[in-house]
């Protein structure tokens, strides 16, 4: 009975054995057909659709020889041509391969699908601007050309406009403000914009834009009256109204910003050059200008025409005064060295004093102490 | 006029002052009767360079030369106390034999400056001669004005200003005249009259003179 027992148990182990190593065999022969070597086609790699997002970081991707030819791959292990899982249910319609997975919408350029379609704040709705804010508007620095008192800018957005604006001051004589106020916000009408930034508009080129974040269409651009007298209406009207269609293009209020600041940058580039040169616009500018103080060798002296003459005949007589006191000294020199004259002196008698011959004691004394 | 000891006036024609009794015998009793022979420049305090020295004979030179009837000389020295400058300067022009190139130079045409660096004076005497040109306000002036270089110590400069303005003075009342050559001697009698002057006996004494025999 239990040489049965071992008999049928060597049996099993055989037949185990034997299956082990036919199902390994067949396995090496599968995997030996399923992997070929590589191959050149002549066809081009399918080009990714348009309309797909992320289409054009695609070309950033290295071509995947097997997305084209998925049969190739294993049955039973997962391929790219598969779509992912769902995790995020409002990005379904985005691609395996779409960057926007994990970059940044900005970044990308394109906006983020969460922005609502804005609504426009009701004119009831909108408030002054604080006059505490207005105040401090007043001593803005002349060199901070983004003036965001209430911070409502994002960080980056607020440094790529300081840049910009910096970046603008450098290369156009007309420097570039942007105020930002909040979406409900209006500046009140009897606000002295000539004193803001210690008075930018009136003492140099400037343009000052107030804009409401998220409210391109209430953006109101501000020019020094030396511009705006030189400038056509229309013209105005065109750059105003170019810089809230280019904001509209965006739909996130920091890019719509942005888009309106370079927008407007560029047209302030074309403005200048439309301007007359800066003497004719000083001239016809409204404003009172600051005086500043006469130059001691002003024009105006020399512009006299008897002035010149004048001088000339003075440096002639100082020219003919020295040269003859210079002769006189010369001359005399001369005489000095070598006298052609003599000098006799009257022959007076007088009646000796003191029983002196020759002197009767004339004489003069000082006393040179200190 | 005033008298050159006490400064008190005296008339023409007076022998003597009659405040303190000076008088050409007065001070001849002092200092001698004896002529003397006075440089243009005479140093007796060791103040002046040679070079300063040098430079003054020329200054004084130039004068005589453009004002042939006059002299000037300078005495810089200490004066004992009973000597005034006036004292000496009366003593100097009536007792001076000047070094000038004209024998017939009068000494009624003579200047004396002294200077006293002890006693910290200067002074100006005059001849007869010149006493209607140099009034005693110029010569005040004059004085004033060499006071600055006096204080300095700077008697050369002081000197030669002295000249300067005295000689302007001067022009003011005199009169040019061409100037001529002296006339050559027409009889000549010894070397003098050629302007050499023997200094001593031509030949050398014998020692050993021949015995007679």
């Amino acid at each position: 009975m239990r040489r049965k027992l071992t008999d049928l148990r060597a049996l099993s182990y055989l037949v185990l054995t034997l299956l082990i190593s036919g199902v390994s065999w067949a396995f090496s022969q599968d995997i030996d057909e399923a992997l070929p070597l590589p191959r050149w086609e002549n066809d081009a790699p399918a080009q990714p659709m348009a309309e797909e997002p992320g289409n054009q970081f695609n070309s950033l991707l290295p071509n995947d020889p097997f997305a084209n030819d998925p049969l190739e791959f294993p049955a039973s292990g997962p391929r790219l041509s598969d779509a992912p899982p769902t995790l995020m249910p409002g990005y379904s319609e985005l691609g395996p391969t779409d960057l926007a997975l994990f970059l940044h919408g900005s970044i990308l350029q394109t906006d983020s699908p969460t922005a609502a379609l804005p609504h426009p704040t009701p004119v009831m709705d909108l408030r002054d601007l604080p006059t505490e804010i207005l105040q401090s508007l007043k001593d803005a620095p002349t060199n901070e050309y983004v003036m965001d008192p209430q911070n409502l800018i994002p960080e980056v957005t607020r440094t790529d406009l300081d840049r910009l604006l910096e970046f603008h001051a450098k290369d156009c004589q007309i420097h570039f403000y942007v105020l930002v106020i909040d979406t409900n916000q209006q500046l009140p009408t009897s606000t002295p914009l000539d004193q803001l930034a210690h008075g930018i508009l009136t003492r140099q080129k400037a343009c000052l834009a107030v804009y409401p974040m998220g409210e391109p269409w209430r953006a109101r651009i501000h020019l020094s009256p030396g511009i705006q007298s030189t400038v056509t209406t229309a013209t105005l009207a065109d750059l105003a109204a170019d810089c809230i269609q280019d904001a509209h293009q965006a739909q996130q209020s920091s890019l719509q910003l942005q888009r309106f600041a370079v927008r407007l940058s560029t047209r302030l580039f074309w403005l200048e050059k439309t301007l007359p040169s800066s003497s004719t616009a000083t001239n016809s500018s409204p404003l009172p200008k600051i005086a500043e103080p006469p130059h001691p060798l002003s024009k105006p002296l020399f512009q006299s025409t008897w002035i010149v003459p004048s001088l000339i005949a003075i440096a002639f007589l100082l020219t003919a005064i020295c040269v003859t006191q210079h002769l006189v000294k010369k001359r005399s020199r001369q005489l000095m060295t070598e006298p052609t004259h003599v000098w006799i002196l009257p022959d007076i008698e007088v009646t000796p004093r003191l029983g002196g011959a020759f002197s009767g004691g004339s004489s003069m004394m000082i006393s040179f102490k200190t | 006029m005033n008298c050159p000891h006490c400064s008190s006036l005296i008339t023409s024609a007076q022998p003597v002052c009659p405040q303190c009794g000076f008088s050409a015998a007065a001070i001849r009793g002092y200092l001698g009767s004896d002529w003397v022979r006075l440089a243009r420049i005479t140093d007796n305090a060791q103040l002046l360079s040679l070079k300063h020295t040098r430079h003054l004979e020329t200054v004084l030179d130039d004068f005589e030369r453009r004002f042939p009837q006059c002299f000037m000389a300078a005495y810089v020295g200490a004066l004992p106390d009973n000597l005034t400058l006036p004292d000496l300067g009366f003593w100097l022009i009536n007792h001076g034999a000047f070094h000038t190139h004209q024998i017939s130079r009068r000494n009624d045409f003579g200047i004396v400056l002294i200077i006293d660096p002890v006693r910290r004076q200067a002074g100006f005497t005059l001849g007869y001669g010149l006493e209607s040109v140099l009034k005693e306000t110029v010569l005040t002036q004059a004085l004033q004005k060499l006071q600055p270089l006096l204080l300095k110590g700077a008697f050369a400069s002081a000197i030669e200003s002295g000249v300067t303005l005295i000689e302007k003075e001067l022009r003011s009342a005199a009169r040019p005249e061409p100037r001529q050559l002296d006339q050559p001697p027409s009889v000549i009698g010894d070397a003098s009259d050629l302007g050499l002057h023997s200094l001593r006996q031509p030949t050398r004494p014998l020692l050993h003179a021949p015995k007679a025999h």
